[in-house]
């Protein structure tokens, strides 16, 4: 099954772990807006969750950074 | 009793039921984020939280121990004090300590830390407890850490605590600005044409590294030989198994890695220090090289968010007397300074005051020290008569002594810290300082004097005390 972003609802996802006590939980990651969640969490966290557009993420700097000139 | 290493402060909280430990299962959101707050808003209420360590966080084989440091008593107990010592007299006592700088850590062989070592296709950061820890987070994050970098050129190590978000089984992200240590090596490393800088990570630590961890000392000083001094014998490092660089050796958990210069990644959210969410960044990421640890490892985690949390209470001290003893060079009436880490934002200073117009002497001293400067953005000045760890009393003292119309010094365009709400990146603003001590001569003197406790007060506390009990 696709998995959606809870952030930017981009279905590029890459499950990055499974529980190592077998069947309790899978861990996420979003390729787009590197939002990490657990599938347990889905049912209740999407409204905490601060909706990223395309535009916002590509605006994301890291405006400390030494090699930006 | 000072602890030896992490688990012996374990085994000391749990013999002065400072621990609670949970044998149930229990979900890793939003649960144990839920019961860090809960505890923390037990210590503040008065009545006292526990530190928490959870046997079965669902999923995981490996334990979680949280909110270690999480109240003044427990910050005693890491110092190897009585937990029912006043914070005014631990503030005292650390100050001493900072003087027995430095006790050079040991090198030994066979450490504790690197009973299992692994590497390549075995480095796995999911199997360890990541929690998110408010609803509002960007992932689960590492909060209580010693992060280990060198400078590229003099060699020279650093460690400091920094939060980190889980990014996959073997990546993790470092946010940091160029104030911080790690920045100025990064930077260095940057100028000097390297790729890419090693890094260490050190969770599960002696409580003492922990403090030294996360205290303002001077750039030039080492954090480990400051840990020696706060607990009074040095701390035995270790080579890194995959880095260049020494970590203590009884840690539970040791994360290796290289952060490449100039790769970021998206990082973010994170509720922060001062009860705010700090906002989305780019941020560099570690590459991890190598995991090691103890055998049957104890992960140790850390509740932030709406003061007070464990930051709170594990940098008080520490951010207090390094401003103390900075601006005392300058101010020697400076008597004693409160600094949590909730308020970097808000300092209170305690003053011997002789003459008019000294407290702007001992203002223009503290707003000089690194610190102050940096993040501080009100100061409250108070006699010494007033501690100024007691809230209640330093209320009395604005309320008393405070005058709105002579009392207010605004000092504009000034640095300011970036994870202030206020102005959230802005990074510079307008401070201001309250004088709420009592005015000197030539200065109109109130004729009205203070109402003393009667005589016999004392002798009476302890009877009633002892009858009370």
């Amino acid at each position: 099954m696709d998995r959606k972003c809870l952030r930017c609802d981009r279905t590029d996802c890459t499950c990055i772990g499974d529980s190592p006590v077998k069947g309790k939980w899978q861990l996420f990651r979003c390729n787009t807006c590197s939002f990490v969640w657990r599938n347990t969490e889905e049912s209740y966290l999407e409204p905490y969750v601060t909706k990223l557009s395309e535009e916002r993420i590509r605006s994301i700097i890291w405006s400390y950074d030494p090699t930006l000139k | 009793m000072m602890p030896k290493d992490f688990r012996d402060f374990l085994s000391i909280l749990d013999a002065q039921k400072e621990l609670v430990r949970f044998s149930e299962e229990i979900p890793p959101e939003p649960d144990i984020g839920a019961m860090g707050r809960a505890t923390c808003d037990m210590e503040m209420s008065g009545g006292g939280g526990p530190a928490l360590f959870c046997e079965n966080v669902s999923g995981y084989k490996i334990p979680l121990a949280f909110c270690l440091h999480a109240s003044n008593r427990r910050v005693a107990l890491a110092l190897g004090m009585d937990k029912k010592t006043p914070v005014l007299e631990l503030f005292r006592e650390f100050n001493r300590r900072w003087d027995k700088y430095p006790v050079q850590p040991v090198a030994v062989d066979n450490p504790p830390c690197q009973e299992v070592i692994k590497k390549g296709p075995q480095i796995d950061l999911t199997e360890f407890p990541i929690v998110r820890w408010n609803t509002g987070d960007g992932g689960p994050y590492v909060c209580k850490n010693a992060i280990i970098t060198k400078d590229p050129e003099t060699g020279q190590q650093n460690a400091g605590l920094y939060r980190m978000q889980l990014k996959d089984k073997a990546r993790i992200c470092v946010p940091f600005i160029p104030a911080h240590d790690i920045g100025r090596h990064y930077q260095k490393a940057q100028t000097m044409g390297l790729k890419e800088i090693e890094i260490a990570v050190a969770l599960g630590n002696d409580p003492a590294l922990n403090i030294a961890s996360c205290s303002p000392i001077p750039p030039d000083w080492d954090e480990f030989a400051f840990a020696g001094a706060l607990r009074g014998a040095p701390l035995a490092m270790t080579r890194g198994a995959t880095v260049d660089l020494m970590v203590p050796a009884t840690s539970e958990i040791i994360i290796e890695g290289k952060v490449t210069i100039g790769k970021t990644h998206i990082e973010g959210p994170f509720g922060e220090f001062p009860g705010y969410y700090s906002d989305l960044r780019r941020t560099p990421e570690l590459e991890v090289t190598a995991v090691t640890h103890r055998k049957n490892p104890i992960f140790e985690g850390l509740y932030i968010g709406l003061p007070l949390t464990e930051c709170d209470w594990l940098s008080q001290l520490a951010n207090s007397v390094s401003v103390l003893r900075q601006a005392r060079q300058l101010a020697p009436e400076l008597e004693s300074f409160n600094l949590a880490s909730s308020w970097v934002l808000v300092g209170i200073a305690s003053m011997r005051k002789r003459y008019a117009g000294q407290d702007k002497k001992v203002m223009s001293a503290i707003l000089a020290t690194p610190h102050a400067s940096y993040g501080m953005k009100l100061l409250i000045i108070v006699d010494h008569d007033v501690d100024p760890f007691n809230l209640d009393q330093v209320m009395w003292a604005l309320a008393t002594r405070f005058n709105p119309a002579t009392g207010v010094t605004f000092i504009n365009e000034a640095t300011m810290n970036p994870l202030d709400p206020i102005a959230p990146g802005k990074a510079y603003g307008t401070k201001m300082v309250l004088n709420a001590t009592e005015p000197k001569p030539p200065q109109p003197v109130p004729a009205i004097g203070i109402v003393k406790p009667p005589p016999e007060t004392e002798r009476w506390r302890g009877i009633l005390e002892k009858r009370w009990k």
